[in-house]
This record gives structure tokens, C-alpha cells and sequence, in this order.
């Protein structure tokens, strides 16, 4: 029902079948997760989706129970370090790092394991971002952690990002200062990027392809194009005891409306739709384009109902 | 603009001896202070009382002992596995694990170099020794009592450097290698000790100091490969822990 394949690449990232459990517990089922090279790539989904599991196996830190990986051209279980050098990589959470460093020396320290350091870059960066050198790690707020990893990410100029929340924990003003050199960045190395959140409003200025992640299972992905193009929400009138079309395949959510009304989430070509509607009996009084946000709670419901 | 790839072992060794020995500068600031107190209270009272002031024979266990604390300070903060920082960086992931803990042992010699070559020059400078003469009897297999004199050899000073490198690696691999490395060592200990009980109520627990794999050894034959034995035994300990944490 839903688009869960992209076609055919290039991809920056490829998976098939990957699975990951944790005790008996599936973090990743099945999951065949695309990002065309060159995409902004928002994985969505609630805390708990395996989201975090899902990035951290592209990047060799996770051995996936089943299934495989492709990054940049290579599998990160044979290659790990490799994809690491290619990638720049914010965790989640805001620990990790050295506490008792300062944010000076880890700068330094992570600049001796990129050959591709982009010194004056990391420079500017650190600048727009507020970034203080002489502070300790372990006494800066979540949200500086935060914009600390953003430096570390970046400042290799690495072909692949893999965001995992990395708006978590920013103010306003940095977040769109963060997104903003994130633009850059993308305009600058024509990368790629997976930015992973469970507030999909936040980097929605950026997103050209959505993937919805639910319960370790991918529910979704399209381009947001597609998306903008297929999910719909349809309000229709039609006669006392109208139910609407008994059999419209791609209905994500039906509700009652005020009075006779009915509405639909669908996917699918609105043509198609408004037609069935109409051949059922009903009017279609509106047909809507649901904003970013509303697209992936509707996602999110699909995989619910199903 | 260079290829991206992953950092050369040379790189990782280098960076890891800086940011080790960044991460131990308080430690090391302390035990400097602790050193600099005890042995300057001890070479004023000896000096006052008109005697020199020999190098410690004790002393060796216990700046051996440093090896064995040490690797908790090198570790301390990289959750191994719990997602360490430390894997995120372009290294496969075994060879990091044993380049730190090569960069930890490099400062371990440098600290057990200074605390020796401190306690020697006090010595030298006070006038006494640097190797420890003593008298004590000891008993033939016949009960017969013998006086005897006992000059500990030059090769005895090596003692710290290789007590301190076998302690650093055993404990290492155990650091490295175990999620509760402290229960396990508090666990291992109490074990060893009810076995000692059980299985002989007469072994001296002090035995296993002793030759042909001990630290009281009686020539240089010996010591090297008691010393080679157990330094071999732990860097295999130290390679199989990293190994856990292989990549794939």
C-alpha cells in the first residue's frame, strides 16, 4: 500500500533486510532503508523505533542478527573504519565524548584521525555555532554538546552525515543557525545526509525524501515530492447513510466529519480518489496536502492500522 | 583534498599517547606531590640522623603496584561497551583498543622511570645504596639453621619497570575485556583465596611469589623468563580482550 522502495539508485545508503535484536527484543525488522546520494534523508519516528539502532549499524557499531548494509559504496561490517572516515556522525544523547578534555583538545584530537580536517573550516564553524574552545566538555549544557558534535561532524567535510536527533536540545535561534550551515555544508560537498528525529517539524525546511520508522519496521519512504503528490486528505458530503467507496485502496485514516461529511487520508493519485469518491455517491467538498509534520503522523498511523 | 581513509596506526598511537597523558596530568600531579612529601620527610629525618638513605627494597613492589591501578585511569570514561566515543573514529575498533593501552603503558614507564630515578638519586646523593644488603637465617631439609648475607642483584632494579608493565597488561585485558572488571578481580581474588584453603590448608599463600614463575626469584636466568613468561601471558590476555571488541 504504501511506498517502501525508491527504485533505483544510486544510493549513499542501502539496506536489505536488516534486523537487529537486543536480547529478543527486534530494534531492526527487515528494514530496507534507501538514501539516494545527494538526498536529505528525514528518518521519522517515535522514541524507541530503532532509529538510533539503524544509524549506528551503517556505521559498523552495531552488528546487525541479519540482513546487510551498504554505505558509500561499502559494507560497514568489513569495513567500518573506512565508512567512519567518510562519515560525519552525531550520537545521540550529549555524553560520550571526554568529559575532563576541553573542547579546544577535542577539537585537536579528532582533527589527528581526519586526514581531511578542514582546520579553518572547523574554525568557522565553532564560531557560528558558539562553540567555545576553552571550555571543559563535561560542563557544557546538552544543547552545546550538541552543537560541539555538530563541529565534529562537519569539520572533516565528510560525504555522508548521519544525524541521529541532531536538533535535540537546541534553542530556536541554534537549531536554525545548525540547519543553516547544514545547507551549506550539502551545498558545498553535494553529500548526502540522514537526519533521524522524532519532531519531524524541526528539519523540515530541509527534508527531500521522509522514511517512517515504527517498531524497528520501515513503514515508508518516498521522495517528499511523492509524498506532497500522493498523501492527500479528502473531505466529501454525500446522502444520509453514505459510507463512501467500500474498496479505496490507500486509505491511511477514515473519519466522521461535521454532519454528512466523511474524510480520508489517502494515498494515492488524486484523480483516482476524487473519482471513486464520486462514483460512490459523494461530493468532494476539499481535497488537502498535508503540511511535513501531519504526513508522518499519518505514516505513523498507517503502520497502526495495519 | 586527500581521500578519506582511515587514520594511520602511526597517527592513532601518537594522538593516543598526547590525549592519555593529558587525561592522567591530575593523577600524575598528586602521586608527584605524595612522592615528593614521603621521601622528603624520610631523607630529612635520615639525614638528620647522620645515616644515608638507601634505595627502598620495597620500593619496587610499589611502583610496580602503579601498573596495576593505572589502566582504571586510562579507561576511565569510555563506556567499551555501552557505545565508547572511541569507536566512532575511523580505527578498527581492536587496534584503537591496543593503541591506548600502548599509549598508557608508554607513560607508565616514564613514571616508573622518574620515581626510580628519584629514589636512586636520593640515594646516591645521601650516600647509600641502591641495592639492599641483608642478613637472615633460613632452615636446610634437615631443620639445621644457617646464618646467611643476601645482596639483592643490580638486575633487581629492572624489578619496577617489569611488575609495573605485567600488572598494566593483566589488568588491562581485564579492564578492557570485562563490563565489571572490579568484580570481577574482587570476585577472582576471594575465589583464589577459598581454593588456596580448600585444596591445600597447608600452601603458604606467599608461595606463588615464589620461583620458577614468581617475583622472589634467584638469578637473572630465572627472573627473564619468569618476566618473559608472564609478559607474553599478558599481552595474550590484553589481545584477546581487545578482541572483543573487533570490528564486524
Amino acid at each position: 500500500m504504501l511506498p517502501t522502495s525508491l527504485g533505483e539508485g544510486p544510493f549513499a545508503v542501502a539496506t536489505q533486510g536488516l534486523t537487529k535484536r537486543y536480547a529478543r527484543e527486534p530494534a531492526l525488522n527487515g528494514v530496507d532503508l534507501q538514501i539516494p546520494e545527494g538526498a536529505v534523508y528525514v528518518l521519522a519516528g517515535p522514541n524507541g523505533a530503532g532509529k538510533s539502532t539503524l544509524i549506528r549499524s551503517l556505521l559498523g557499531l552495531a552488528r546487525p542478527d541479519a540482513g546487510r548494509a551498504t554505505v558509500l559504496g561499502l559494507d560497514p561490517r568489513t569495513s567500518g573504519p573506512e565508512v567512519r572516515a567518510r562519515t560525519g556522525y552525531v550520537p545521540e544523547g550529549a555524553g560520550g565524548a571526554y568529559g575532563w578534555m576541553r573542547v579546544g583538545r577535542l577539537l585537536q584530537h579528532h582533527a589527528a584521525y581526519y586526514a581531511t580536517w578542514d582546520r579553518d573550516y572547523a574554525g568557522r564553524l565553532s564560531r557560528a555555532l558558539d562553540v567555545r574552545p576553552e571550555r571543559r566538555v563535561g560542563a557544557l549544557s546538552k544543547g552545546q554538546v550538541r552543537r560541539l558534535q555538530l563541529v565534529l561532524a562537519l569539520a572533516h567535510r565528510p560525504s555522508l552525515l548521519l544525524l541521529d536527533e541532531p536538533t535535540d536540545g537546541l534553542d530556536p535561534a541554534a537549531r536554525d543557525e545548525a540547519l543553516g550551515l547544514l545547507s551549506e555544508h550539502l551545498a558545498d560537498t553535494g553529500g548526502s545526509v540522514l537526519i533521524s528525529t522524532h519532531l519531524p517539524h524541526e528539519v523540515d525546511g530541509l527534508a527531500d525524501h521522509l522514511g517512517v520508522l515504527r517498531g524497528g519496521r520501515l513503514v515508508a519512504q518516498a521522495p517528499r515530492e511523492r509524498l506532497e503528490r500522493m498523501l492527500r486528505v479528502y473531505r466529501a458530503e454525500g446522502p444520509d447513510g453514505w459510507v463512501g467507496p467500500e474498496d479505496l485502496s490507500g486509505v491511511i485514516d477514515r473519519r466522521a466529519g461535521v454532519g454528512r461529511e466523511l474524510r480520508w487520508t489517502v494515498w494515492g493519485e488524486e484523480g483516482e480518489v476524487v473519482a471513486r469518491i464520486a462514483a460512490s455517491g459523494g461530493a468532494v467538498r476539499d481535497v488537502a496536502r498535508l503540511p511535513f509534520e501531519d504526513s508522518v503522523l499519518a505514516l505513523l498511523r498507517a503502520k497502526e492500522a495495519s | 583534498m586527500s581521500r578519506p581513509r582511515p587514520t594511520p596506526l602511526v597517527a592513532v598511537l601518537s594522538e593516543q599517547v598526547r590525549a592519555v597523558g593529558l587525561s592522567l596530568r591530575p593523577g600524575a600531579a598528586l602521586l608527584a606531590a605524595v612522592l615528593a612529601l614521603v621521601t622528603g620527610v624520610g631523607a630529612s629525618t635520615a639525614l638528620g640522623a647522620g645515616q644515608p638513605l638507601d634505595f627502598p627494597d620495597e620500593a619496587r613492589l610499589l611502583i610496580g603496584a602503579l601498573g596495576f591501578l593505572l589502566p582504571f585511569a586510562v579507561w576511565r570514561g569510555e563506556k567499551l561497551f555501552a557505545g565508547a566515543w572511541l569507536w566512532t573514529l575511523p580505527v578498527e575498533r581492536r587496534t584503537h583498543v591496543l593503541a591506548k593501552v600502548a599509549a598508557g603503558w608508554v607513560w607508565l614507564m616514564l613514571a616508573v622511570g622518574l620515581v626510580v630515578a628519584w629514589l636512586a638519586g636520593l640515594a646516591l646523593g645521601t650516600g647509600g645504596e641502591l641495592v639492599a644488603t641483608a642478613t637472615g637465617t633460613i632452615a636446610d631439609a634437615h631443620g639445621r639453621i644457617t646464618a646467611v648475607r643476601w645482596t639483592e642483584p643490580a638486575w633487581g632494579l629492572a624489578a619496577p619497570f617489569t611488575i609495573a608493565t605485567i600488572g598494566y597488561l593483566v589488568v588491562s585485558a581485564l579492564v578492557v575485556g570485562l563490563k565489571r572488571p572490579l568484580w570481577w578481580i574482587a570476585g577472582g581474588f576471594l575465589a583464589a583465596c577459598v581454593l588456596i584453603e580448600v585444596l591445600d590448608a597447608d600452601l603458604p599463600p606467599a608461595r606463588v611469589l615464589l620461583a620458577p614463575f614468581g617475583f622472589v626469584l634467584p638469578n637473572l636466568a630465572w627472573w627473564a623468563a619468569a618476566t618473559a613468561a608472564w609478559t607474553s601471558l599478558g599481552l595474550l590476555a590484553v589481545w584477546l580482550a581487545a578482541s572483543r571488541h573487533r570490528e564486524g
